[in-house]
Order: structure tokens, then sequence, then C-alpha cells
């Protein structure tokens, strides 16, 4: 296990620099500067020489490349062009806003998924099996920046029960204000992530329940909720387990609609707001964070499993 | 000269609430109701000011940085509320002391001496005429200067005569409203901290209000600044601007009651909104819409083409499909409060579209361009309504979408061929507005690039700046407004509204000529 850990983290490191360089590529592709935000379209010449200046964005690329890879490397990355403040203080500031967000919306993707996914596994002809997969139809069918109007013409201007505008409130600090922020955008997220994987876990559910081995316990007398519970959850999980981690990474990755729908700062409305004002900084700190999250989800998921399937080895 | 004040709709009728709730979420709903805050209050009469309360106020926009000398739009919503300028305009364009009590123009015109009234700065620095001369300063440092450079260009420099008096010296003698409308622009910042590095993130004026916190993209939080020289203002305990990045997000936290009010807001929410809130347009004349077209690219290299396409737009019909019954259509760059409008030039540039049919065929050398069409308020819409008039007297206007970074350095290239978008506009001085540089006479006008703007706009130009008596001014300003529209690489289409939502509660409200709330005198009739 050791091994392979060491052998995954390894890995890492050339993928991280692949993805710097085409990060650092994609950001300079977009069409635009911020000397265009920063200084207004009746910046004078001498004026947008002094912001590309400052911003060192006089020097030619390969050594903007270079400055920026030496600075993230000492931990330094950089000032946002935007609001001048550094960008590690700004991605402290979303990065628990978004996985707060991410982990509430996780636990009512898991809330929905498990229990709808086995009802449409094991009783799919009966009137709740119909039921539930008219609702993961519809689910699907509801992408969650309409899920998260409808909740917010309903709860916020409607009843003005829940804000509209969500601000990130550290659930340790006031647990029933940050559950209030965040109820409806992780609603939003959830209600979408649990129809889709609940659809996995049906389907997963389905195959292994005709299993052989599935067949020899009931044979053995184990009762229907022991064969469920005990023999078929664990394998048909699997599958399930790395669309939940893909969701996981994008959750964390920034659910940048949701976000920017509620006004919540996290790090998908911080990536919306650095495309829009040209910050280079931001983007390409909050797109290397992103990358980080998925190699590290990735590598979770392949621990694991092996947790789950001892017929997996590690190697 | 009249500028017209801000009208304001009145709500009819409380709104009704929207829709019942969904079973399960009300169920959610209910529970975490019970732990919020406590619901709105009920408003209280109107009357007299009332010490106190949080306004929450909503806006569309990121701020920049807290430096008054970065004019754009993004920072213009809170810099009125942090610095103090020289002085005021009513809304009739009449000079107020702010900062400055008294201002003497020589009368060479050469110079003005401004006296500085007692007040001071948020940190307790008192505010001297040495904060001007560095102002000043700064104005003349093209790399520092930004957005003040163009209304300063007339400047040379500024002495401190004592402690609260300062002569403003100028390049050449100016007139009286040049001179003013650069005070009312030139906001008082401690000289010690006035450049843009020391502004980026905190703030250094004289105005009602100083900054609390600030979570950039997030919230400001404002509170009144205990030096602030008028000691009955401002009435607010606290002012807190929340920014989004998205207007259907900003207004639903309007409707649901986490703001008091939004700024700038886009006028397709004015249906949803007029029953419940006080929809205001400030200040109707600070910017106008504008189509331009790049004379230095065929077809429009041709000023007779140029002419042509301008005469087949309908104005009245985009004015009334963007923005209802609020603003008015325009010849050209200038309001109707300005000098400088005159209504006769409808004859020349007013819709018709036999003439546009057949001065296209005569004078386009090819019927296509392609127009940038941006999310910026009214612009695709607009251009959609020009697209169709245009194609119906035989000209094929592409339209391109793309963002507002995107089509800035596109424009500021030169290699915009057809745009649309809002300029703001002078006020006293008619040649003031060649500070933008769609209108400049030198060599960075972006419209005319390798190719110089026309030398009788530039002569038209010169003579409005350097008109010095009320009949000079005159007909300076008249021969500046028919060069613009002689050269026709513009055409005005209608006066922008700044439209504000503000909740029942929010009362003494009032609005610069320049489109920004002046806070000082607001405050919160609900206990």
């Amino acid at each position: 296990m050791t091994g392979f850990l060491l052998r995954r983290l390894g890995q890492f490191l050339p993928v991280l620099a692949l993805a710097a360089i085409a990060v650092w590529a994609v950001v300079y592709a977009l069409p635009g500067d911020p000397t265009t935000v920063l200084g207004g379209l009746d910046a004078t010449p001498e004026q947008i020489a002094a912001i590309r200046e400052r911003l060192g964005l006089d020097q030619p690329v390969h050594l903007q490349f270079l400055t920026w890879l030496t600075h993230t490397l000492q931990g330094d990355l950089g000032t946002s062009s935007t609001s001048g403040f550094p960008v590690t203080q700004i991605l402290a500031g979303a990065i628990p806003a978004t996985a707060q967000l991410a982990v509430l919306a996780m636990l009512i993707t898991v809330a929905v998924a498990i229990p709808l996914g086995m009802i449409a596994a094991l009783a799919p002809r009966a009137a709740g099996g119909r039921i539930v997969k008219g609702w993961l139809s519809l689910s699907l069918a509801t992408p969650p920046f309409w899920m998260g109007l409808l909740l917010v013409i309903a709860f916020s201007v409607g009843l003005r029960a829940l804000p509209a505008a969500s601000r990130f409130v550290p659930v340790w600090e006031d647990p029933a204000g940050a559950l209030r922020n965040m109820i409806l955008p992780a609603l939003a997220l959830g209600v979408y992530s649990g129809g889709v994987l609940a659809r996995f876990v049906a389907a997963s559910l389905s195959e292994v329940m005709e299993s052989d081995y599935i067949r020899t316990a009931r044979s053995k007398g184990a009762s229907p909720t022991r064969v469920v519970v005990r023999h078929a959850m664990r394998n048909s999980l699997l599958p399930a387990l790395t669309v939940g981690g893909l969701q996981l990474g994008s959750l964390l990755g920034g659910a940048v609609v949701i976000e920017v729908l509620f006004s919540y700062s996290g790090i998908g409305r911080l990536l919306f707001n650095a495309v829009a004002e040209r910050d280079y900084a931001i983007l390409q700190a909050t797109i290397m964070f992103v990358v980080v999250v998925f190699l590290v989800i990735n590598l979770v998921i392949d621990v694991l499993y092996a947790v789950l399937d001892p017929r997996i080895r590690l190697k | 000269m009249h500028t017209a004040p801000p009208t304001i709709r009145v709500p009819r009728a409380r709104r009704a609430r929207h829709l019942a709730g969904i079973a399960l979420a009300a169920a959610v709903a209910v529970v975490l109701t019970a732990c919020g805050t406590a619901g709105p209050s009920e408003p209280a009469a109107t009357g007299d000011p009332v010490k106190g309360g949080t306004l929450t106020l909503g806006v569309g926009l990121q701020l920049l940085d807290f430096d008054p000398f970065n004019g754009t739009n993004q920072n213009y919503i809170v810099t009125k509320a942090l610095y103090s300028n020289l002085i005021r305009y009513t809304p009739d364009l009449k000079p107020e002391p702010d900062l400055a009590t008294e201002w003497k123009i020589a009368e060479d015109h050469r110079s003005v001496t401004v006296t500085l009234r007692e007040a001071g700065f948020a940190d307790g620095t008192p505010v001297t005429a040495g904060d001007v001369v560095a102002g000043v300063a700064r104005a003349k440092d093209p790399k520092i200067a930004l957005t003040q450079a163009g209304v300063a260009s007339f400047i040379d420099s500024a002495t401190a005569v004592d402690e609260r008096t300062v002569r403003v010296d100028f390049t050449e003698p100016t007139n009286e409203d040049r001179i003013l409308d650069w005070m009312f622009y030139f906001p008082v910042v401690e000289a010690a901290k006035n450049n843009p590095d020391a502004l980026k993130t905190q703030a250094a004026g004289s105005g009602p209000f100083m900054v609390k916190s600030y979570t950039p993209g997030t919230e400001l939080t404002l509170v009144p600044n205990p030096n602030y020289y008028d000691p009955k203002q401002p009435y607010l305990d606290e002012v807190v601007y929340r920014f989004f990045s998205d207007q259907d997000g900003m207004v639903s936290a309007l409707q649901s009651g986490d703001l008091d009010g939004t700024v700038w807001q886009e006028l397709r929410y004015d249906a949803q909104l007029k029953d419940s809130f006080q929809l205001i347009d400030a200040s109707p004349s600070a910017e106008t819409m504008l189509f331009y077209v790049n004379p230095t690219m065929a077809p429009f290299d041709d000023v007779d083409c140029r002419q042509a396409v301008i005469r087949a737009i309908d104005r009245e019909k985009v004015l009334r499909s963007i923005q209802g019954e609020s603003g008015q259509v325009v010849p050209g760059p200038f309001p109707p409060s300005s000098p400088a409008f005159d209504e006769a030039l409808f004859k020349k540039v007013g819709y018709d579209a036999d003439a546009a049919a057949k001065g296209i065929a005569a004078s386009c050398a090819t019927t296509t361009a392609v127009a940038p069409s941006t999310p910026s308020t009214g612009v695709a819409q607009g251009l959609t309504i020009i697209q169709a008039d245009l194609a119906a007297v035989g000209f094929d206007l592409k339209l391109e979408n793309m963002d507002q970074a995107t089509f800035a350095t596109l424009l500021r290239d030169g290699k915009a061929q057809v745009a649309m978008f809002p300029t703001v506009n002078p006020f006293r001085s008619v040649a003031s507005l060649a500070t933008n540089r769609g209108f400049s006479g030198g060599e960075n006008n972006y419209w005319w690039f390798g190719k110089g703007v026309p030398a009788d706009y530039r002569a038209a130009l010169d003579a409005a700046r350097d008109a010095l008596t009320p009949d000079e001014i005159s007909s300076a300003n008249a021969g500046f407004s028919a060069a613009l529209i002689d050269n026709s690489w513009m055409t005005g289409l209608y006066t922008k509204i700044g439209r504000f939502a503000l909740s029942d509660a929010v009362q003494g409200w009032s609005f610069s000529p320049a489109n920004q709330l002046e806070l000082g005198g607001v405050y919160l009739t609900r206990r």
C-alpha cells in the first residue's frame, strides 16, 4: 500500500507539470487582457504600458511562466490583478466555502442516491420502483441552475424563508447559520447529482442481484436484507464510487453556475469572475487547485476500491 | 441648461407572495427559518431623517480598488461615499461647495484659487492644500493619472498658498465650464497615500463613510467617517455592498429581503419589481448610448456611406425596446440637458429608410459589416434591432458574440468595425467629451487609428476648448456638435438610464449628475 501511494504521488509531478503548462497556455490564449479591465476603454498607451509593466506582462511569455513557476513552488501564487490581494489569501477564503458546500451537496447526493437506487433495483416493477424511476428521469432532466432558480423563487422570493444570496458561514462557528445559507445551493446540486448516482447504484445493484453468489447466499437461507446489505451492496458500490468520486471532484472544483447564481463566494464564482476580469493569477491558481483535487480524488477512489473489494490489489 | 432630476415610480401595491412551498423543502425552510434572523421590520412613517441602521445594497460589478483616480464603472459605485471632491453639481449643473468653499478664477482665465473647508480624512489627518497639490501632480503623471489625465489636461501645476488655499495654474486660458468640470471630478486624496499601489486595497478619503471591512468579490462594509465635515451626516450606521456576478441572483436577493436596494440593475427587471420597490432613474443625463462605425475600414471609410447607414436606424424603436418609457432619443453624443444638444440635427441623421437605402446603394463599397455583441445592458438587444433596420435597406450587419474584455481589447486596438456602447457625458464643458478616446482630437482616437481625426473636427474641438466668453462658447459648442454629425463615425441613440431599485424604507436619496448615489443623506425609516 505504501509503495503504491508513493508511486502514485510520484506520478502527480509530471501530470502537474503538464497541467501547469496547459493552464498557462489556455489562460494566455484568452482574447483580451487585464489592462482593458484595469485601465478602462479610455486608458492611454502610456497607462496601458504602465499597467502591463506592473503586472509583469511586458516580459516575454516564457519568462513570465518561469517567474510564476518559481514563485508557485515557493508557495507564492502571486497577487490578484483585480483586487490587489494575495492569491493565497483569496483562495484561503474560497476553498473552505466550496468544500463546505461540496460536503453538504454530497451528503444530499448520497442520501438521495442510495435509497432511490436500491428501490429502483430491487422493486423495478412495483409502484414504488416506477415512481422512483420517474423521479430519477425528472431529476436528470432538471439542470442544477434551473433547480436553483425554482428553489430561490419558492423559498427566497416567495416565502422569504431562506437567503437568495448565500454567505459563507463556517459550520464550526454557526451550524444553523451555515445550513441556512447553504441548503438551497446544496439542494440544487445534490438533487441532480443524486439522480445521476442513483442510476448507477440501480444499474449496478440490478446486475449484482442476478449473480451466482447472490443465488448461493439466498439458497443458504440468508435473509433478503442480509443478502442485499452484506453481499450485494458492497460489490454494486464499486462503479457508483467512481461516479461519486468524480461528482465530488466537480463540486470541490467549484460549482460555477450555482455559486454564481447564489452569489456564494467559493472557487466556482472566483473562477467565473477571474475569467471575466482576465485575472491571470487567480485563474492559474484556481485551475491548478481543481487539477490537484481531481488527482487526489482519483487516488482515494483507487484505495477505496481495494478496501471494498479484497480481490483488487494495489500494485 | 437643464438637467432633469431623477424620476421615481411609486409602488402601486405590495406584491402578493409568489409561490406556495414544495412540501419537503417547505418543512426544511420552516425549521431553518426558526434558526435565522428576525423578519423585516414594518416601515415607519417617513419624515425627518432618522439616525442609525444598516443599508445593504447589491451591485452587479466587482470593485477594482479604492483609487478614485481610476474612474471606471466598477469603482464609481463606491468612490462617492469614500471621497469628497472639490465641488458638487446640482441636478441642473450649478456648482455647490464640497471640500472647496470658495473658488476664484483669475481674470486672465489662467488660474483658479480654491479655498478648502476644515475637514479630515478617515484616519484623522486634516485635509490641506498639500493634498490637492499632490493630486494635481499625480493627474499630470501619465503613468498613474488614470482617468484624471483627460479632465486635468489643461492644468499645468498647483501651488499651496497656505494650509487651506491652493492655486491651480493652467497651460492656457480656460473657460469656467471646463474648470468647474475638473473641480467636480477631482477627488481629494490624502497626499501620502495618493498612488495606485497604496489605494489598491485601502481608501484614503474624506467622504461621509470609511471602509470597515472588505472581502474582494464578496462584500464591502462602510461605517461613518468620524472626521466628515458635515456633523449631521451620514445618517446610516453602516452601508454594506454585496457584489454579484449575476443580475438574476442580485434581483432575487432584493426580492427576498436580503438587500435594501440594487445599483445599476438591468431594466428588464422593472416589471417584476415595480409594485414593490422604488424604481429610480438616477441621473438621466449621465450617459448616452452610441452607435459607432469605423471610418478607417471599408465600407465606412466613405463618409456618405456612414451617413446613409446611420439614417437606417430607428432610434425610437431601439430606445423603447430596451428602456421602455425611460430616456430620450438623441442625434449625437449630447443629452438634451447639454448646451451642445441640437434637436435640429435629427434632420440630418434621423430615421429615413428610403434615404438610407439610396445612400447605401450609391456610396457603400460593400454592404456587410461585423459588430461585436457584448453582454452589456441593452447592447445585444439594440444591435439586433439595428441589424433588422439595416437588413431592410440592404445592408448585412453580422453580430459576433464576445465578452466585455475581448471587446474592449478589439476596440482599443482600433479593430472594431462597428460597435454599440455608452459614453459618459461631459457636464458643463462640451469639449470634455474629448477626454473619451473615441472623441479624442489626437492620435489616441481609437476610431481613427493611422488616419488621424478629420481636420474640421480637430478645429471645432480646439475652438470649443479655447472659447472663453458665453457667445464664443455657444458658437463653438454648435460648431463642435455639427462637426461630429458631419463626420458621422458615430451617432447618438438614446440617453441611458442608471436604474436603482430601493425598498420603501430607504429615504433621503439623491444622485450626483454622474449617476452616483449620495449616501450621506440616505436614511432608513424602518426601526
